[in-house]
């Protein structure tokens, strides 16, 4: 049972937000808000031309946090210069990826949303080389942690995140979608293949629209911190809707999916994103899909914590279920990362070595 | 290779007195510039130049006369690297 | 209704259940605390603030609340938080009510975007405002508490509000945060004025706060023109000393004391550029209050705002 808390009505439907009463509003404002997920509300209204519908006191709301968003957009243009100005030199071609990408590309899920930082994917040849570019050009490693450093190096598909020392601007240089040792492998030199020049760039690409699809469903379904999960499958709804239009979406989709062994996250990305959100999907890719389904029970227990753990963290939207959910979701995403012998070092190393301040 | 400004929907400026204060709409940087600052903005405005040829067009008019040719340059030079940085010029 | 309408048990027994819809300037707080001393000085602050007629929306949810850990044993503490999300560390219980302060502070300098936000003071008189940024340490606010009581109506003492489009600015007034010997000074200066309960050891020192005057809680919808932007500063001994501020330079410190100045973006240049080019900025130094109302007293707007 996906529960009918109002943000979720709302993304589903947005044209019905105008005959929303006052303390509705409040409350969808707080359930978005902790979502990240509350300029998108206000830009798909005003899209709609129903924003100035919106009672006063919540459309000041809405307009507050687009300001956020825009200001968070143009930062994203900025350091994509800024990065691609750096990367010149070491001829390293750049795909970007998730938040980046979309807002670079001008895709839908770009609407709304705020970042933290910039992922690019780079030939796992070409890492050092990145590393020491960016570091001339500002950028500095920002785990000093030994252990941090080697666990990164030795076992993550990324750089420890690198921090630029001016504009404090954050970058993660991935070699892989998925860490070394996950049980999955999507083949990262197939990724990049297939990558696409972004219109008006020749040095700039972003994932192939499949690829990018099922990215966005490992990046979520694989991912040990859910606190932003609604708005990754708002990412994928909206990917979804966009390039639903082009010819050859679906069949490509569910034909990456078996070249990349992505069945699985496809299956819960269309499941998920099907049943909270109500995104059209064609029936015959959600027969195509069955063959990324989980065994029953399994699946009756993912549906019990995806479908709680993928809500906003807010006291609304959570029952007495909820946190053991979002607590064994994490260690399931650590567990299909980590082969076990390491997750159990990597977890005591966590809990008892690693300082960590408050 | 020559200095260019960034385009012009790209900046917007305010002046009081012969200070400016100039909004880099790209970088979301603001920059309070002097005159000499300026007067390198304006002269790139009019044409793209080489640091050389922009020297020579900018000495008569900021007056400088206590300084040697070559001192001159450097000031302008470094000048160009400040404004570079700060993503209002470019190299073409 | 103000707060001023329920009695002491009342207004307790309110924070402590459904919470009070708290009306300060252009903004609703709902704000819920169990916390007796909160509830003391909330009514004696706020007692000339509006109650919101109706609690069907606020833009603030707060509380404040005792953390439930072994602690509350031997050393209690207080936690703020917006909407069930903790924002700052635990602090003494002494220091619930400066907490609230800095907690609303917050909240309006990490959402409201159509304005403008300056760390700053802002006092009117005759229709003409005087935004004073600056820096903490810079006796602002004392400086804010002197004109306030001196025929000055205050539109805020930590945050001003210029609006993007008209850039006017937006009362907030609450009250007036007072450091060190500061506090005594304006006791001296004001005994009239109403003070909260000192509070030692905080972060900033020892703290109370001013209440506001009800006739500045009253007029909180009246926007202003400002007219003048000023850095004070304290300085032991000095002879005061207005010194006018070059404008570009006034731009580029009002910029480094704003909280929103570069999220805003283009609107952000332009309302700042705005302020400046309306306004006559001056550096100013002193060391006694009267001779600061004095100089203030005389400030003559430029002819292009009349």
């Amino acid at each position: 049972m996906i529960p009918d808390y109002l943000i979720i009505q709302a993304l589903r439907e947005p044209d019905a937000l105008v005959s929303l009463s006052l303390p509705d509003w409040d409350l969808l404002i707080r359930q978005a808000r902790r979502a990240n997920l509350l300029a998108r509300i206000c830009i798909l209204l005003d899209e709609r031309g129903l924003l100035e519908q919106v009672p006063q006191k919540p459309r000041e709301h809405l307009k507050w946090s687009r300001v956020i968003s825009e200001k968070h957009v143009q930062a994203v243009h900025w350091e994509v210069t800024q990065i691609r100005q750096a990367l010149a030199k070491a001829g390293v071609p750049v795909v970007l990826l998730k938040g980046a990408a979309y807002v670079m590309a001008k895709l839908p899920p770009a609407k709304g949303r705020l970042f933290s930082d910039i992922d690019i994917i780079v030939p796992k040849a070409s890492l050092n080389a990145v590393e020491a570019t960016l570091m001339l050009h500002g950028w500095a490693a920002t785990h000093h942690d030994a252990y941090d450093q080697r666990y990164y190096r030795t076992w993550m598909h990324e750089l420890p995140p690198m921090q630029h020392i001016k504009r404090m601007t954050v970058i993660d240089v991935h070699h892989a979608i998925l860490p070394e040792t996950a049980a999955l492998h999507p083949d990262s030199v197939k990724l990049r293949t297939a990558a696409q020049l972004i219109e008006g760039y020749d040095d700039l690409k972003v994932f192939a629209p499949a690829d990018m699809v099922l990215h966005s469903a490992v990046h979520l379904f694989h991912n040990d911190q859910l606190d932003q999960g609604l708005r990754d499958l708002v990412d994928i709804d909206s990917l979804l809707r966009h390039f639903s239009s082009l010819p050859a979406f679906w069949p490509s989709l569910s034909v990456r999916a078996h070249e990349l062994e992505l069945t699985r996250p496809l299956f819960y990305a269309l499941r998920y994103t099907v049943n909270i959100l109500n995104t059209p999907v064609p029936s015959d890719m959600i027969k195509v899909a069955q063959s990324g389904r989980p065994n029953p029970l399994t699946l009756i227990i993912t549906d019990q914590l995806f479908e709680r753990a993928l809500m906003p963290v807010h006291k609304s939207c959570s029952d007495w279920l909820t946190g053991a959910a979002r607590q064994m979701l994490y260690i399931r995403a650590t567990w299909l990362r980590m082969p076990r012998l390491l997750l159990a070092r990597h977890l005591f190393h966590k809990a008892f070595i690693s300082p960590k301040s408050e | 290779m020559k200095w260019q400004v960034i385009s012009d929907q790209e900046v917007n400026c305010c002046s009081w007195g012969n200070e400016w204060v100039f909004y880099n709409k790209l970088s979301g940087d603001t920059h309070l510039l002097g005159s000499t600052a300026v007067q390198i903005l304006l002269e790139l405005r009019k044409s793209p130049l080489k640091a050389q040829l922009l020297t020579e067009a900018l000495a008569p008019r900021l007056q400088v006369k206590k300084v040697t040719h070559e001192e001159f340059l450097f000031q302008i030079e470094h000048l160009l690297g400040e404004l570079n940085t700060l993503g209002l010029i470019e190299f073409s | 209704m103000n707060v001023s309408a329920l009695t002491p048990s009342e207004l307790k027994f309110r924070l402590k259940k459904s919470g009070i819809f708290l009306r300060t300037g252009s903004f609703i707080t709902h704000l819920q605390t169990s916390i007796p001393g909160v509830s003391e000085s909330v009514g004696l602050l706020y007692a000339d603030y509006p109650l919101a007629e109706q609690a069907d929306f606020a833009d603030f949810h707060v509380s404040l609340t005792r953390p439930r850990n072994l602690r509350r044993w031997f050393k209690p503490q207080a936690l703020f938080s917006f909407d069930g999300n903790t924002i700052f560390k635990p602090l003494p219980l002494d220091q619930a009510f400066p907490m609230l302060e800095w907690g609303l502070n917050w909240c309006v300098s990490n959402h409201v975007n159509h304005c403008l936000i300056v760390h700053a003071a802002v006092v009117e008189k005759g229709g003409y405002a005087v935004l004073l940024p600056a820096p903490p340490g810079s006796g602002k606010s004392t400086l804010c508490a002197a004109l306030v009581n001196r025929g000055w109506r205050l539109l805020s003492d930590e945050l001003a509000l210029v609006r993007v489009g008209d850039g006017k600015l937006i009362p907030l007034p609450r009250p007036v945060s007072l450091k060190n010997e500061s506090i005594e000074i304006i006791r001296r200066y004001e005994p009239s004025a109403i003070f909260s309960r000192k509070v030692d050891d905080t972060l900033k020192g020892t703290v109370a706060h001013m209440k506001a005057s009800s006739d500045s809680v009253a007029r909180a919808s009246e926007v202003v023109q400002v007219a003048w932007v000023i850095f004070p500063k304290y300085q032991a001994g000095s002879t005061a000393c207005l010194e006018t501020l070059p404008q570009a330079h006034a731009f580029m410190r009002v910029a480094d004391n704003s909280f929103n100045y570069s999220l805003l973006g283009l609107n952000g240049f332009r309302t700042m550029a705005r302020l400046i080019d309306g306004s006559l900025c001056y550096d100013f130094t002193y060391s006694k209050l009267d001779d600061a109302i004095e100089i203030f007293g005389a400030l003559t707007p430029q002819a292009s705002s009349k």
